[in-house]
């Protein structure tokens, strides 16, 4: 069991971004986890302090109070002296990446997955819909296994997906229920090698 | 003065059907057994009888017939006529579920016209006679005529001629009707309507009810004229039943016009000649092709004018306009497969040629369909966007396929192929010898990039490979392998398509080996396009293939029985996921952003217990079948057996249980 705060699972991500697979995910995917960097880029800081504890300027925005829809809308909209940002300055998704930052420092446990159990809920939650049955993508969504995202990453995305995927919140599928379904993803069969199937020969 | 005949031809004809009418009501007291016995009968022996049940009786039978109803010799019928002109528009075959309301041009086709061009073409339902008309005319390029019921064929057609008109395809309805409410039998004013082809008038071309032969002649001629000028759409013809059955003189003064059909217009020429600048001045244009190939010429001329600028060129594949493997086809250059395909070529454009382009907004745009919708922009804010196309010429208001608004920066409103080879002049004549240089330099990354979409596509396909289900990309592999040395046709792969996985694996390039999609989203398209499609390749000799889904076939499967009786060679591989997946993927969408949960979003769309055997019920009617397959190791045996059926003259179907995408 391996203990881990949120935000140092997404910085993780952000760190070892470069060993993933490239284009296994989502571009999205990897704006949203540019979030410290956004931050940096855009000055809130200067406002709102390093990590958004609040500063002369601007007020503590590292509480965690502000939902992410609330967030953006802010953002884009403020009230107060705060500059607005449009969407042509940083993304939605961006801006879901800067929220995802400021989240405080609530202790998470990674669960250990059960690849049974993440079989069936792989189907009985719709994951195959999109992702085909052994996770390996289709018309509706990327491939996703074997050799997963990072969970960090993988959980990141489950619950805040920047493109058309549903959001899967923690009221319909917990935490466990997602480490159960990344250690069925982790153990799909890799293919065997495309020079060795005749059929796909150019 | 043909006028005038036809309306004194008609007045006779009224007689003698009012002769008629009025010796089957004598008929009818006659085969009465009298009022006393009538009164002791019960209600129900009343009700079960009917009431004009003739009774035979000396008295009857010693009267001899008012008149006996046979044409004479120096008189035809007014369908032959009919057919007459439908043979000068040279229909192969016309399709049809038998109906009353066209009994006599029925009559006329199968005995005066011989049953041959048009050879009638016997339908299970009207939607299959409509939707194998729109796949024959992708394959063949001219249209199919259709003949329904003005009242409940047509109802059962109109999904199938929305689908036609989505996707601008001619296709050749005529009607039955019975105008004259005095002359109706009782079933006939089921099918009598005033306005038949009112329902279908918001998504069809033109139609018109003809109300004497002459006026059937021209508006016939017309009809197809009307049809087959881009942008094409189906048109609809509604024929009294009086004016086919009643019969005129063999002397009558009428005669079939002359069909021309309209040369599609080309671009203005100062246009045409800003676009080429456009085109030859920018660092990064894409040509992006929807429904530009009406003719193989077109595929041909596309190829010309993204060679001539070393173009990239997205192909969105309602037509097939650029070969798949061609080095500058980036059609398939996204991540992983996974759409839209707008993110990767797109995005970099300078300028952006949209050819027949039938969504140019969704083009240079993206959706993101969350609980609250969001649209972005893709394409650079400064693209600069060129549009040729019919689309611009003609619009209806009530259906919606007009899709939104793109605003663009030169808008030609042309037919695309037709206007191809003025701008591939104006390209030429402007590349300077140093843009030809800066054009080779893009052309060679982009072959590297279209290179590497192949085998990422090949990559892609080996995941899941031994896997049951059998995967959607083992699938298209497999029957690939089996036809890929065969004049092939992919007749229908409506919503099999997914990922993309026949246009990423197969090699395309002729136009009749991808005949697009269904254009309204119809279900139920695929199976009678697919078997339009095979009967317009027999001909040819090609093969015919096609990538059947399971919900789709469960619409009309009968249509795979008028391929039998036909004797129309197609090979059906059912891609069977046992549901309707989009629709399970759009509920599970709901239940997400109503955070209730996942687990129930399979209700409703899914077709499991029983689960449907569609070997067993296709071989019914008298198809080859194999099925169901699960083991991805027996598909290459059982297609190889099929493809010897169908090699004889006749369809097979295998059926595939494969995953859900």
């Amino acid at each position: 069991m391996v203990k881990l705060t949120l935000r140092v699972m997404v910085l993780l991500a952000g760190i070892f971004t470069h060993i993933f697979s490239p284009g296994l995910f989502a571009q999205e995917v990897l704006e949203a986890e540019r979030g410290s960097e956004h931050y940096v880029e855009l000055g809130c800081g200067v406002c709102h302090g390093a990590d958004g504890e609040g500063a002369m300027l601007g007020p503590n925005i590292a509480t965690g109070t502000l939902t992410l829809v609330d967030f953006i809308a802010y953002v884009r909209q403020p009230t107060g002296t705060m500059p607005s940002y449009s969407a042509t300055e940083i993304s939605n998704t961006g801006l879901s990446g800067i929220h995802a930052y400021l989240q405080p420092s609530v202790p998470q446990l990674i669960p250990a997955g059960r690849v049974e159990e993440g079989a069936a809920l792989y189907s009985s939650t719709g994951c195959y819909a999109c992702h085909a049955n052994e996770g390996q993508g289709g018309a509706q969504g990327p491939r996703i296994g074997p050799d997963p995202v990072t969970f960090a990453r993988f959980l990141w995305y489950v619950r805040y997906p920047s493109g058309s995927m549903p959001p899967y919140t923690d009221t319909v599928m917990s935490d466990q229920d997602l480490a159960d379904i990344y250690s069925f993803l982790e153990t799909r069969l890799r293919p065997p090698s495309v020079d060795n199937i005749p059929l796909l020969a150019p | 003065m043909t006028q005038s005949k036809d309306s004194k031809e008609a007045s006779i004809e009224r007689r003698r059907f009012l002769q008629h009418g009025t010796l089957a009501g004598a008929a009818a007291l006659i085969g009465s057994t009298g009022p006393a016995k009538a009164q002791t009968e019960s209600a129900t022996d009343a009700e079960a009888r009917p009431a004009t049940t003739p009774i035979m009786t000396a008295e009857v039978e010693a009267t001899p017939p008012a008149d006996v109803q046979v044409i004479s010799s120096h008189e035809r019928s007014g369908s032959d006529y009919m057919v007459d002109v439908i043979k000068s528009l040279n229909f192969e075959y016309i399709c049809a579920n038998p109906g009353s309301s066209f009994r006599g041009l029925h009559e006329s086709l199968i005995n005066y016209g011989g049953n041959e061009t048009p050879e009638l073409i016997t339908c299970c339902h009207e939607e299959s006679s409509v939707a194998m008309a729109h796949g024959y005319f992708k394959a063949e390029g001219k249209p199919l005529a259709v003949m329904a019921h003005g009242t409940v064929g047509l109802q059962h057609a109109a999904m199938a001629i929305y689908n036609a008109w989505c996707d601008r395809v001619p296709v050749y309805v005529i009607l039955g009707n019975h105008n004259d409410a005095s002359l109706r039998r009782a079933a006939e004013w089921y099918h009598g309507v005033q306005d038949a082809a009112d329902m279908v008038r918001d998504y069809t071309k033109w139609d018109d009810t003809p109300w004497s032969l002459s006026h059937f002649s021209e508006s016939a001629i017309r009809a197809y004229k009307v049809a087959m000028t881009p942008p094409m759409a189906p048109v609809v013809l509604v024929l009294d039943g009086h004016l086919q059955e009643g019969a005129i003189s063999r002397d009558a003064d009428l005669r079939v016009p002359k069909l021309t059909l309209p040369v599609p217009p080309q671009g203005e020429s100062g246009a045409v000649e800003e676009a080429a600048r456009m085109l030859v001045d920018a660092e990064y244009p894409v040509i992006v092709a929807d429904r530009l190939a009406r003719t193989p010429r077109g595929m041909a001329l596309l190829i010309e004018l993204a060679e001539a600028l070393q173009a990239a060129v997205i192909d969105q594949g309602s037509r097939l306009n650029f070969p798949t493997r061609h080095p500058l086809n980036q059609t398939h250059r996204y991540s992983n497969g996974v759409p839209p395909i707008n993110r990767t070529v797109i995005p970099q454009a300078d300028v952006i040629l949209g050819l027949e382009v039938m969504d140019f907004w969704s083009t240079v745009n993206v959706l993101r369909d969350q609980l609250h919708r969001s649209t972005s922009r893709v394409a650079k804010s400064d693209a600069k966007l060129i549009s040729i196309t019919t689309g611009d010429l003609y619009i209806r208001s009530n259906y919606q396929d007009f899709r939104r608004m793109q605003e663009v920066d030169l808008a030609i409103a042309a037919d695309g192929e037709a206007t191809l080879p003025a701008l591939i002049e104006a390209v030429n004549r402007l590349t300077t010898r140093s843009r030809r240089r800066v054009f080779e330099e893009r052309g060679a990354q982009l072959a590297v990039a279209s290179q590497m979409a192949d085998e990422d596509a090949r990559k892609a396909a080996s995941y899941a490979w031994d896997a049951s289900p059998v995967s959607t990309a083992r699938l298209c592999a497999e029957i690939w392998a089996q036809i890929k040395n065969e004049d092939w046709s992919l007749v229908s792969s409506y919503y099999s398509d997914s990922g993309g996985w026949p246009r990423r694996l197969w090699d395309f390039d002729k136009s009749y080996q991808w005949l697009g999609h269904a254009g309204g989203g119809g279900i139920g398209y695929g199976a009678p396009a697919s078997v339009g499609g095979a009967l317009a390749n027999r001909k040819h000799g090609r093969f015919s293939v096609a990538i059947q889904t399971d919900g789709d076939l469960m619409y009309a499967p009968g249509v795979l029985w008028t391929a039998a009786h036909h004797r129309i060679p197609l090979l059906s591989v059912m891609n069977n996921n046992r549901a309707y997946h989009m629709e399970v993927m759009h509920v599970q969408r709901m239940c997400n952003a109503r955070n209730r949960g996942i687990e129930r979003a399979r209700i409703g769309s899914e077709l499991v217990d029983p689960n449907i055997n569609y070997a067993k019920m296709v071989e019914g009617l008298g198809v080859y079948t194999e099925g169901p397959i699960e083991n991805p190791l027996d598909l290459g045996p059982a297609l190889r057996r099929a493809i010897a059926v169908v090699k004889r003259g006749e369809p097979a179907l295998i059926d595939v249980v494969t995953q859900a995408r």
